[in-house]
């Protein structure tokens, strides 16, 4: 493996003995600040699949009253068929199967 | 009082607020640590473990145990670090002029002096230099001296930290190593015109 310039070498062995910076305690907030960003990453107590299944759930109730709504108000405005077929039932119950 | 930090991480799992926030006191002087050894220029070091504490938590499903906690919190640090300064793309030209005198003395010292030992304020002057010289390299090849060099961690060390083969890891060092070298004379080299 290439080895490094020997003045750089012991330019490295000084720089190991400067001193470190004392461990330091989280600033005053931090753990605040980093507890109210991670609170949407925290594991939530219910599992997973469940809050997706309920999410599935509410939504395809929502669309079939959706779909069923629109269905309906469809049929009450709908104009008259331009086909009378009401004789038409009137012979066939009398005429066919009396 | 020691920590437990199998416990702690399993109350995290089940959503414990208190055990989250006792997790980041634990774990900030370590994560602090590593976010100045590989800190880029001009970023705010709580910012930068602000997101890796964020980022440690949104992962924390991943985490599997099969190497210890610290070191996977390390993996993310370093990733972060290296991303942040890539994102800089920084890669400062420094010039002699830059160097103060306590600098320029470190330089003639470690030219002259085989084996001594520095001074204080040789080392801290020693350090600086080599900070300088470090943010001339990629942020992947400084990290990577940081480690072998600085704090003479082991090859296996590296790869665990970062993820990378050994193979990866013994080139990166190899063309590392040699423009450290570069830099190095050009700098001296700038001292002498």
């Amino acid at each position: 493996m290439n080895s490094l310039d020997p003045e750089l070498r012991r330019l490295i062995r000084w720089a190991r003995q400067a001193p470190e910076p004392a461990p330091e305690p989280p600033p005053l907030g931090f753990i605040a600040r980093v507890a109210a960003r991670a609170a949407g990453e925290l594991p939530q107590s219910e599992p997973g699949w469940w809050l997706r299944l309920q999410n599935l759930a509410l939504w395809s109730s929502l669309a079939i009253v959706v779909v069923g709504l629109t269905l309906a108000t469809r049929q009450v405005r709908a104009p008259a068929t331009t086909y009378d077929l009401a004789p038409a039932f009137q012979f066939a119950a009398h005429t066919i199967a009396p | 009082m020691d920590f437990d930090l199998a416990d702690c991480l399993a109350r995290v799992r089940q959503g414990e607020d208190a055990a989250a926030r006792a997790l980041v006191g634990h774990l900030y002087p370590f994560v602090m640590k590593i976010v100045r050894a590989n800190l880029p220029r001009r970023a705010d070091p709580e910012d930068l473990a602000q997101d890796i504490f964020v980022k440690m938590f949104s992962h924390l499903d991943q985490f599997r145990g099969a190497v210890p906690f610290e070191h996977w919190v390390a993996r993310i640090a370093t990733n972060h670090c290296i991303n942040a300064l890539r994102a800089q793309r920084i890669r400062p030209e420094w010039r002699m002029a830059d160097l103060g005198e306590d600098h320029a003395g470190v330089v003639e010292a470690i030219a002259s002096d085989l084996d001594r030992d520095p001074h204080p304020g040789e080392a801290l002057g020693a350090r600086e230099l080599l900070d300088l010289l470090l943010a001339g390299l990629s942020p992947r090849e400084r990290m990577l001296i940081q480690l072998l060099e600085l704090e003479d961690r082991t090859i296996e060390e590296v790869r665990q930290r970062t993820g990378w083969s050994a193979v990866t890891v013994r080139v990166a060092v190899f063309r590392a190593r040699r423009k450290l070298n570069r830099l190095y004379r050009e700098m001296k080299q700038q001292g002498k015109t």
